[in-house]
């Protein structure tokens, strides 16, 4: 929710290659790591630095945080509810219609950052990129590489077989 | 827990816990859970800790044959003095390699009787050379039951239920770990065929039942189905638990005993009541009730819902009737839900006691006297499905100044010959409630009942909702209603239900001709089959699910 005293007052953030946003408070506020910051600190005209977060990604996540600015803040109670469901609404399946690097980089950053709607939001996007698909095909999609011996492999089938599609 | 734990893969950039997070979208798509298995080894591991959640759930029905194996490889965790015990009982284990994970360890979930299941499949398909051993305490149950209490990181769920001809209940209470095991637990079910227990079972199960008193206080969620034990043990053994809740949010009580006895009902009501202020959801169902049973529901000031399936009244004497008129009440509902059963004098103290409470009602049998009742206690009802019936009609004159908005009525059967005529149709328009929106009539009406109830009613009607016999012309029904959405601007929905499930995906397209069709939706925009069953009872089981 946007606080009556908070709003139009800005905080500056330094992405880790030394961009600075000016954002406002509500905004940069969906992040719990920000926000939290922000009240520890209180008004301050130092940037906040983010060692962890490039301009690109963070140029990107605050484009989020700004379309979501008004969205009630997420509680512990909605845990299940979350992940009920893998439907995830027009403008954010828009919004994470990225190349692959950056939706991980989203996922990270939002992580990082401590954004529970959105590293919902991006996590979802991922498992619907896997589901229905065979093993081979997943490491396709996301350039992993196979480490199981045919051993080991073998007796993970074994020791799963009640679970395997049949 | 340490295989695979330390491989890099192609997916590094994502930390474990976010790979985590992801899988959890999948934890109901055991088929894309597999395929995620063998994609490499730090997948694998993080899948396996969630498959393994509750594989008993994953892995039914029991046709499948999938059980067995699950056991099979529970089997393989088992420490070698187990696997010794099952050995030299004289079942076939021996040849099994140990894991490449601690299975066991990541039980959430447990259900006895799917358990029971299990081992009877593996026993039949992996377990037996040549006979059957003698195995009175039931080796293998016993041993994996041992495990899976005991080894587990946690359990959220446990359900005690089984159903054979004799079994026996291990001494669960003196498991190493138990208290650690159970901690934490959040859903508890006792489902049990006492009658079926050996004497040692039962007493086992008792202490259980006080042991789980004294570690398992974070319970959101108790289910008790059973018919109380010669001993008269898991009965106080159950209330004790519940006595010893400190959460408890969701609690339904069944007794399945062909003669139930009212002092259990009471018993179980007044140990409720010691979790007045937590509980959300109450069921009972099948239980015998009088006006007594009703004093420690008093105290229940937060209810959400509260329920009766299938509960019937029992006489009491006059002094105690005057006790409790004299008490005050607490008793908060905001939905009260009487399914079936045959409650009168019952159901008319609960709607005193709430008063002011209580939001929705929903009373599907015949109780004399509930309109006069609803208007003298219960003037927030503003949801109420009830039944109708030629001796009620007049009395629904008391709620024509109510603030019910959605109401939804039915005849005890489809026989309208019996149930109501014409005039009494007339009276229901009539003495429709000013603030009603939706009207929902769950039996077949004739079209020309329902002319006269139309033409009758004052209510801005937003919406209603019929139930057509199959072989009746719909197109004379939808004339009816054009002609009172031509008076009633508000009017903007027809839901319509068929009396036979063979037509459930029917739409309006299919039942109206197409011209009368047209012109309806020139004054009606939604015209629609109705989805929700009407008089349905909440399902506590999901309500409360974790």
């Amino acid at each position: 929710m946007t606080s009556e005293s908070s709003e139009g007052k800005k905080v500056t953030l330094k992405s880790c290659d030394d961009v600075e946003f000016k954002v406002e408070i509500p905004v940069a506020s969906r992040s719990i790591l920000l926000k939290n910051m922000i009240e520890d600190v209180g008004e301050t005209d130092q940037s906040i630095p983010l060692p962890n977060v490039n301009e690109k990604v963070l140029k990107k996540v605050l484009e989020w945080c700004q379309h979501h600015v008004n969205d009630p803040q997420p509680t512990n109670d909605d845990d299940d509810s979350r992940r009920r469901n893998t439907e995830i609404d027009d403008w954010d399946q828009r919004f994470l219609n990225v190349e692959q690097d950056m939706l991980f980089e989203i996922i990270l950053a939002a992580n990082y950052l401590d954004i529970k709607p959105l590293l919902d939001i991006g996590c979802k996007t991922v498992a619907n990129m896997i589901k229905g698909k065979s093993p081979e095909e997943i490491r396709n999609t996301f350039n992993i590489v196979n480490d199981f011996t045919p051993e080991e492999e073998e007796q993970i089938r074994k020791e799963n077989e009640w679970a395997e599609d049949r | 827990m340490s295989y695979f734990l330390t491989t890099q893969t192609g997916f590094s950039t994502v930390p474990l816990d976010c790979l985590q997070e992801i899988f959890q979208y999948l934890e109901n798509d055991i088929k894309s859970l597999y395929h995620c298995m063998f994609v490499n080894r730090a997948w694998c591991r993080i899948i396996i800790s969630l498959l393994w959640r509750r594989p008993f759930e994953y892995s039914g029905p029991k046709s499948t044959r999938r059980y067995s194996e699950l056991v099979r490889t529970y089997i393989t965790c088992l420490p070698n003095n187990s696997k010794k015990k099952i050995y030299e009982t004289g079942y076939n284990i021996h040849l099994h390699p140990r894991p490449l994970f601690p299975y066991h360890k990541y039980l959430r979930e447990l259900d006895c009787e799917k358990l029971d299941e299990a081992v009877e499949e593996w026993i039949n398909r992996f377990g037996l050379e040549e006979y059957r051993p003698e195995d009175p305490e039931e080796i293998v149950y016993t041993q994996l039951l041992k495990l899976l209490l005991s080894c587990c990181e946690g359990l959220w769920s446990l359900r005690l239920s089984r159903h054979c001809d004799k079994y026996y209940f291990p001494p669960a209470a003196t498991f190493n770990r138990i208290k650690y095991t159970l901690t934490n637990l959040r859903k508890f079910e006792f489902c049990v065929d006492l009658d079926c227990l050996t004497e040692r079972g039962l007493d086992n199960l008792y202490e259980f039942l006080k042991k789980l008193s004294n570690i398992s206080n974070n319970l959101e969620y108790i289910n008790i189905e059973m018919a109380e034990d010669r001993e008269f043990l898991s009965g106080d053994g159950l209330r004790k638990l519940i006595k010893s809740q400190k959460n408890l949010a969701f609690f339904r009580y069944d007794q399945l005993q062909l003669k139930p006895d009212i002092e259990e009902t009471k018993e179980f009501v007044k140990a409720l009541s010691h979790n007045a202020s937590t509980l959300k959801n109450i069921e009972f169902d099948y239980l015998p009730f009088n006006v007594q049973c009703l004093s420690s529901l008093k105290k229940f000031n937060n209810l959400e819902c509260m329920q009766f399936a299938y509960c019937y009244e029992e006489n009491i004497s006059d002094e105690i009737e005057e006790i409790v008129e004299h008490s005050p009440s607490q008793l908060k509902v905001k939905k009260l839900i009487f399914h079936s059963g045959i409650l009168t004098s019952v159901t008319l103290e609960i709607l005193r006691l709430v008063n002011t409470s209580v939001r929705e009602l929903t009373v599907n049998n015949v109780v004399p006297g509930l309109f006069e009742h609803i208007y003298e206690h219960c003037p927030n009802i503003m949801y109420l499905a009830t039944i109708i019936s030629q001796k009620t009609v007049e009395s629904l004159e008391y709620l024509s100044t109510s603030k019910i908005e959605h109401l939804m009525l039915k005849t005890l059967d489809d026989n309208k010959d019996t149930c109501l005529d014409i005039k009494d149709f007339q009276q229901i328009g009539k003495n429709l409630s000013l603030n009603l929106y939706h009207l929902s009539l769950d039996f077949n009406v004739s079209v020309e009942e329902l002319l006269f109830l139309l033409r009758e009613c004052r209510s801005p009607l937003e919406s209603l909702c019929l139930k057509f016999d199959d072989d009746s012309n719909k197109d004379e029904y939808l004339k009816v209603v054009i002609e009172f959405a031509r008076k009633d601007d508000s009017f903007k929905e027809i839901r319509f239900s068929l009396d036979s499930k063979k037509f459930k995906d029917i739409k309006a397209e299919d039942i109206f001709s197409k011209d009368i069709l047209a012109e309806a939706k020139l004054l009606i925009p939604n015209i629609l089959r109705e989805t929700q069953e009407p008089f349905t009872r909440i399902n506590l089981n999901s309500e409360a699910s974790l």
